[in-house]
């Protein structure tokens, strides 16, 4: 609420708003501190949640699907490879160095002119591997290589899919994948966000754990050896521990994995929903009528939208929009139910009084500076006619209330006994754990995951955006779940007589254990950080801003932070070895509770949990919206965590639609002008009827690449241009026999769609005749393909295909002296 | 007279969009019946980490439709 409410603003600096961001930073500050202290108060429940380890078998379902979908997204380019990722397409080799990743290149020389191919120095290599754009293909990218590269990755790929060398096959494919990503930007979309985020967290998953070719070697390995628990063998499969029978102990088929590779999907799944959910604070998605036009836009639609939207559009399509709407804004709530069930299940101690004390104080600090926030921005922002103090009142008012409601599910929970007059058969009992089960569960939001992404793929044709987003589904189910929904499934099929399901599921034997978290060589030294040392680590992180803000030192003031972990580092050595005999009891076989082990050792743990507080801190803090009010500190805060966020390929925004969608139908057109004068129309965009498959099956790049370059969606693109129109100069001269066009026109061809409104009154329209009809054109763009740089075919290609060569006069290189810089850069003083 | 000039291809995406949310409706009861039926068979909020899914005892004494579909069906 109080980030929509940010979110809501002018487009146009409002330099009030900017007055004021010094005073929100302030707030926003407070609000961060206060977070922290609750995770410090709750400092066992964060601990357990993100060092555990648990069964593999989830993560090993999303590794399955999640990877057939990263080589079909890839693979969903395939039309426009060459023209996208090689040196003879739309941006030739030195091109794409240069206006991709141009300081990474800085000293390295294009072959042209006397400048060498290759870097001039150890220097300019470093300044390569600094990065972030890690890409062969700016280096190699002959057809031949890209498609060297692309069998490199389909294979990592594949394997990846199949778990055989998990680890290294997940680290392959995301290097490969990046690899032709950074190559050229021009086809991205927010479907790419999603596969480079989610694939990284997969990197760091012991994922080939299960269902996998690396486990099922493994097995066979044990099995030889004897060495591994089998169903109907000691341990049921879960492992046993060593023995006189079993010197070496038996292991388990599931070995159990840490957990928080999986966690952080979750995490990214709900920060994708909530961020995108608070940037759709446009006019359009307030009056419900997004949906009605994202169904409109002919770049989407699979089958013409137009009837059905004429009768729904002011009814059901609003009901939808502002379902979307809602649910992307609440869907992190289901990470609230999870945690919820999770500290219920830990049956973690009691806080001490201190703690507590300390929780309900930064909660209380929370509210009182997120109201802190919202008042000072009300100035400045939409309010809707409320004011500043109402809003402050009732935001207050609603935690207060809460906080009552989640006292009284504990201590006295409600009894629901009947229902509409009819007694229940057995009542319920709405509780803390209940409210996580429904009302903050799996089984509504991710309910309305599913359905929304449904209707989005079902409708419209935006490729592997969807299917990327839906396997995450499989991150939110545990081990055990999936493997009972797996076997269920497999039950009943195997009672339908399908092939290859195996003997046990058909039988309905139970599912298989995972390693038993009881075995004596699994992590249980309880070592941690006191909380005084949590709370100094926090005031030097605390401290380290504040110097940053005040005196702004000529240094790096992150080595505040670094001396903090280093502190840290070595209280909790101190602490490990003062406790280094001690390790909890291994819980008998007739204990009631488990707990499952620590991921790693003490080292192990205080290491992730530095990388998880710095990551969680880095994604928050780029994703604040671009907001007047936030602007005297966005742009610093961000640069702290950029080097990070980008070289882990975990750099993201998620504004999808918003703050509005379009509302017109915009599309490039392509004229070519031949050498007698004659202009051709390429028929590049879905205005051309065979560009227009209905139903629209299979997804294509163009209609984005279009936008983007025409300048169809939120601005940027426009720098594409010249280089399209360059390369369509090229390929003239290359399909016509070595016959240069005189130019080449890029022409923004649109039309408006009809309000909701307009289509119920007067009926639906035929975007053909529409277009024909009210469709505007302009040339936005004009290139003459004699005098353009790099607008003639090289001589090199010519010679391939059996064409004279053209003077050298009349090829135009782009010369760019990199040398010349880089020595006056690195010379001497 | 409206519905008269609609085309076909039109009516398709009625067809579509029903079709999905008949298999919506199903699917969303199915689930459910899935996630009541699991809950049964595995109480959520037993205090237990990693729950072994299956008691770790001798094989001859399990009980081989304590779980899944065919405790459904045994029902």
């Amino acid at each position: 609420m109080l980030s929509t409410l940010l979110a809501v603003s002018d487009r146009i600096a409002n330099q009030d708003a900017i007055a004021l961001s010094p005073t929100v930073g302030w707030w926003m500050l407070a609000v961060a501190l206060a977070i922290v202290l609750v995770f410090a108060s709750y400092a066992d429940l964060w601990r357990r949640w993100w060092m555990t380890k648990e069964d593999p078998r989830g993560i090993a379902v999303f590794r399955i699907v999640f990877g057939f979908f990263v080589l079909s997204n890839i693979n969903g380019m395939w039309e426009y490879f060459e023209f996208l990722y090689t040196g003879e397409g739309i941006f030739p080799t030195a091109v794409a160095r240069e206006v991709f990743a141009r300081e990474q290149f800085a000293g390295f020389g294009d072959g042209v002119g006397d400048e060498p191919w290759g870097f001039f120095d150890a220097a300019a290599w470093w300044q390569f591997l600094k990065g972030p754009k890690y890409s062969l293909l700016f280096f190699w990218d002959s057809p031949a290589f890209f498609w060297a590269h692309l069998a490199a990755f389909e294979i990592a790929g594949l394997c990846l899919i199949l778990g055989f060398r998990t680890r290294i096959a997940a680290f392959a494919t995301w290097f490969l994948m990046n690899s032709i990503l950074w190559r050229n930007a021009l086809a991205w979309e927010g479907t790419e966000l999603v596969y480079r985020t989610f694939l990284v967290y997969l990197v760091f998953a012991r994922s080939g754990h299960a269902y996998s070719v690396d486990n099922w070697l493994r097995c066979r390995k044990l099995r030889k050896q004897g060495r591994l628990s089998e169903r109907d063998g000691d341990g049921g499969g879960a492992g046993v521990a060593p023995s006189s029978a079993h010197p070496q102990g038996l292991e388990a088929i599931y070995r159990l994995i840490p957990s928080w590779p999986r966690k952080l999907i979750m995490l990214q799944l709900a920060t994708i929903y909530l961020t995108t959910g608070m940037l759709k604070t446009g006019g359009v998605w307030m009056a419900g009528d997004s949906l009605y036009y994202a169904m409109n836009l002919d770049h989407f639609y699979r089958l013409p939208p137009q009837l059905l939207a004429s009768y729904a559009g002011t009814t059901v399509l609003r009901a939808m929009t502002w379902a979307v709407k809602i649910g992307q804004t609440m869907f992190p709530l289901v990470i609230v139910g999870l945690v919820i069930r999770f500290a219920l299940r830990e049956k973690l101690a009691p806080l001490s009084s201190g703690r507590r004390w300390l929780a309900r104080a930064a909660f209380a600090t929370l509210v009182a500076a997120s109201a802190g926030v919202a008042y000072t921005v009300w100035p400045v922002h939409y309010t809707g006619g409320i004011g500043a103090g109402t809003f402050v009142g009732a935001w207050v008012g609603l935690w207060g209330a809460l906080w009552l409601v989640w006292r009284k599910l504990e201590h006295r929970p409600i009894v629901v006994s009947r229902i509409f007059g009819r007694a229940l058969v057995k009542p319920v009992i709405i509780d803390r754990a209940w409210v996580a089960r429904w009302f903050l569960g799996r089984r509504v939001w991710l309910v309305w995951h599913i359905a929304f992404h449904a209707h989005i793929f079902t409708l419209m044709s935006v490729g592997q955006f969807q299917t990327g987003m839906l396997s995450a589904t499989f991150a939110f189910l545990e081990g055990r779940e999936i493997a009972s929904l797996l076997r269920d499934v497999g039950h009943r099929l195997g009672r339908w007589h399908v092939p290859f399901i195996p003997a046990s599921v058909v039988r309905g034997e139970p599912v298989l254990p995972a390693e038993d978290p009881r075995l004596p060589s699994l992590q249980r030294n309880p070592t941690s950080l006191p909380l005084w040392a949590v709370l100094t680590g926090v005031a030097g992180v605390l401290g380290g801003v504040l110097v940053r803000v005040a005196l702004a030192p000529k240094w790096d003031f992150r080595w505040i932070w670094v001396a903090t972990v280093v502190f840290l580092a070595g209280v909790l050595w101190a602490r490990a070895r003062a406790n280094r005999d001690a390790v909890a009891p291994v819980p008998g076989p007739s204990a009631a509770r488990t707990p499952a082990p620590w991921s790693y050792g003490v080292v192990g743990r205080f290491v992730l949990g530095v990388m998880i507080a710095w990551h969680l801190t880095a994604v928050a803090t780029w994703l604040m919206p671009e907001k007047d009010s936030l602007q005297a500190f966005r742009g610093p805060a961000r640069n702290v965590f950029a080097t990070w966020l980008t070289r882990t390929t975990t750099d993201q925004g998620w504004g999808m639609f918003a703050p509005n969608p379009p509302r017109s139908n915009v599309f490039m057109k392509v004229l070519v002008t031949d050498a007698n004068g004659e202009v051709w129309d390429m028929r590049s965009d879905v205005y051309a009827e065979e560009r227009k498959p209905i139903p629209w099956v299979w997804n294509d790049r163009i209609r984005k690449m279009n936008r983007r370059i025409i300048g169809g969606e939120s601005g940027g693109g426009d720098w594409y241009r010249k280089w399209y129109a360059r390369w369509q100069c090229r390929q003239w001269e290359l399909d016509h026999d070595g016959v240069p066009a005189k130019k080449v026109e890029l022409v923004k061809l649109s039309y408006k769609i009809p309000s909701p409104e307009q289509v119920a009154k007067h009926g639906y329209y035929i975007p053909e005749e529409l277009l024909a009809r009210t469709g505007t054109e302009s040339v936005e763009y004009t290139e003459h393909c004699g005098s353009a740089v790099i607008g003639q075919l090289p001589n090199a290609i010519r010679e391939r295909e059996g064409l004279p060569p053209r003077p050298a006069g009349e090829i135009h290189p782009w010369v760019k002296h990199r040398r010349a810089a880089w020595e006056r850069k690195h010379a001497p003083n | 007279m409206t519905l008269l000039a609609v085309r076909a291809i039109d009516v398709a995406i009625f067809g579509t969009l029903g079709g999905l949310w008949i298999g919506g409706a199903i699917f969303i009861v199915v689930l459910y019946r899935w996630i009541i039926r699991f809950e049964r068979n595995n109480p959520p909020d037993d205090g237990a980490s990693v729950i072994p899914t299956a008691p770790v005892t001798e094989a001859k004494d399990r009980n081989r439709a304590a779980v899944g579909l065919s405790a459904a069906v045994s029902r």
